[in-house]
C-alpha cells in the first residue's frame, strides 16, 4: 500500500466517545474539586493534631530532666512506655490518614 | 509560525485558566475523538479508554495553568493521554487479552459488493489495528490521524527516534497484513 492509501485507511480509524462523555466529565471535574477542598480541610486539621502531639512530647521530655518543680515531679511518674505508644500510634494514624488522602487526590502526569 | 487550530486552542486554554469552563468543554470536544483512538490504540479496550481520557482530562484540567504556549497544545494533550495510557496498560496487563471487546471484533458480510459502508470500513479497520502491538498501532496513529512528524512522535511517546521508525514500519506492514486477511480482495474498498 502507499503512502497516501494508509493516511487515508488510518484517517478512517478515529473512534467516537460516547455522547455523554463531556457531561460526565465535567461532571467528574467538580467533584474532584470539591473532594479537593474538602481534602485541604483535612490535611490541616490532621496537621494541626499531629503538630500538638508532638509539642507535648518535646516539652515532656525536656521538662522530665527538671526535678525542682512539683508538677513536673508528677508529669514523670507517668510511665513513659505506655505513653510512648500511644503518642506513636497516634502519629502513625495521623501519618497513613494523610498519605490515603495524597493517594485520593494525587495527580500523576 | 502557529496554525488557526492552534491559536484557536491557545484561546481556549486562556478562558479556561480564567475560570471559563464552557471554554475547557470547547477544548475536550476538539480533541476527544483522534484522544480516544490514542488510548485505544494502546489499551484494545473501548471502556477502559474512554475511562483513561477521563482520567486524563482531569490532569489536563489541573495541569491547565502550567501550559506554557510554546508547544503545540495537541501535543502536550497526547503527551498525556499516551502516559495516563501506558500507566494503566501497566496496572491491568493481566486483565487486558486481546480477544476482548467482542462486539467491536464481529464481523458482518459485506452486502453489496461494490460498497462498503463507512461504518463497516472503520471497524474493519479498528480490527485491524487491534491486531497490531500497541505501541506500533500508537504510531501508526500519531503519525496518520494526528499528522504529527517523527520529532513530536517522539516528545510524546518518548521512544528513540529508530523505534518509532521501526513501529511505523512494522505498523504498516502489519496493517496491510491483517487487512487483506480480514477483507481479502475487498481491502480496495478501503482505498
Amino acid at each position: 500500500m502507499k503512502e497516501e492509501q494508509f493516511k487515508k485507511i488510518i484517517k478512517k480509524s478515529s473512534i467516537e466517545t460516547s455522547e455523554d462523555f463531556i457531561n460526565n466529565l465535567m461532571e467528574s471535574i467538580e467533584i474532584h474539586k470539591k473532594t479537593q477542598k474538602t481534602s485541604f480541610k483535612a490535611i490541616r486539621l490532621v496537621l494541626g493534631i499531629v503538630s500538638v502531639i508532638i509539642s507535648c512530647l518535646v516539652f515532656l521530655f525536656i521538662k522530665s530532666d527538671s526535678k525542682e518543680n512539683s508538677y513536673w515531679e508528677f508529669m514523670i511518674s507517668i510511665p513513659k512506655i505506655p505513653l510512648l505508644v500511644i503518642v506513636t500510634l497516634s502519629l502513625l494514624f495521623g501519618l497513613n490518614y494523610l498519605i490515603r488522602l495524597n493517594e485520593e487526590n494525587s495527580i500523576k502526569i | 509560525m502557529k496554525t488557526k487550530n492552534q491559536i484557536e486552542d491557545y484561546d481556549l486554554i486562556r478562558n479556561a485558566n480564567e475560570g471559563d469552563t464552557n471554554a475547557f468543554r470547547q477544548l475536550v470536544y476538539k480533541h476527544k475523538d483522534v484522544s480516544l483512538s490514542l488510548a485505544y490504540s494502546v489499551l484494545k479496550d473501548r471502556t477502559i479508554a474512554e475511562d483513561v481520557l477521563q482520567d486524563a482530562f482531569i490532569k489536563v484540567f489541573h495541569k491547565l495553568n502550567t501550559f506554557n504556549f510554546k508547544s503545540s497544545f495537541s501535543t502536550w494533550l497526547y503527551r498525556i493521554i499516551v502516559n495516563t495510557s501506558y500507566n494503566e496498560l501497566k496496572k491491568r496487563k493481566t486483565n487486558i487479552s486481546l480477544d476482548e471487546d467482542n462486539k467491536d471484533n464481529f464481523l458482518t458480510p459485506i452486502e453489496d459488493k461494490d460498497f462498503m459502508k463507512e461504518s463497516d470500513q472503520k471497524r474493519y479497520i479498528n480490527i485491524a489495528l487491534k491486531q497490531l502491538k500497541p505501541d506500533e498501532s500508537l504510531v501508526l496513529r500519531l503519525f496518520y490521524l494526528c499528522e504529527l512528524s517523527i520529532k513530536e512522535i517522539e516528545k510524546v511517546t518518548n521512544f528513540k527516534t529508530s523505534k518509532v521508525k521501526v513501529d511505523l514500519h512494522r505498523g504498516r506492514d502489519n496493517l496491510s497484513f491483517q487487512l487483506k486477511q480480514l477483507l481479502g480482495d475487498d481491502i480496495n474498498y478501503l482505498l
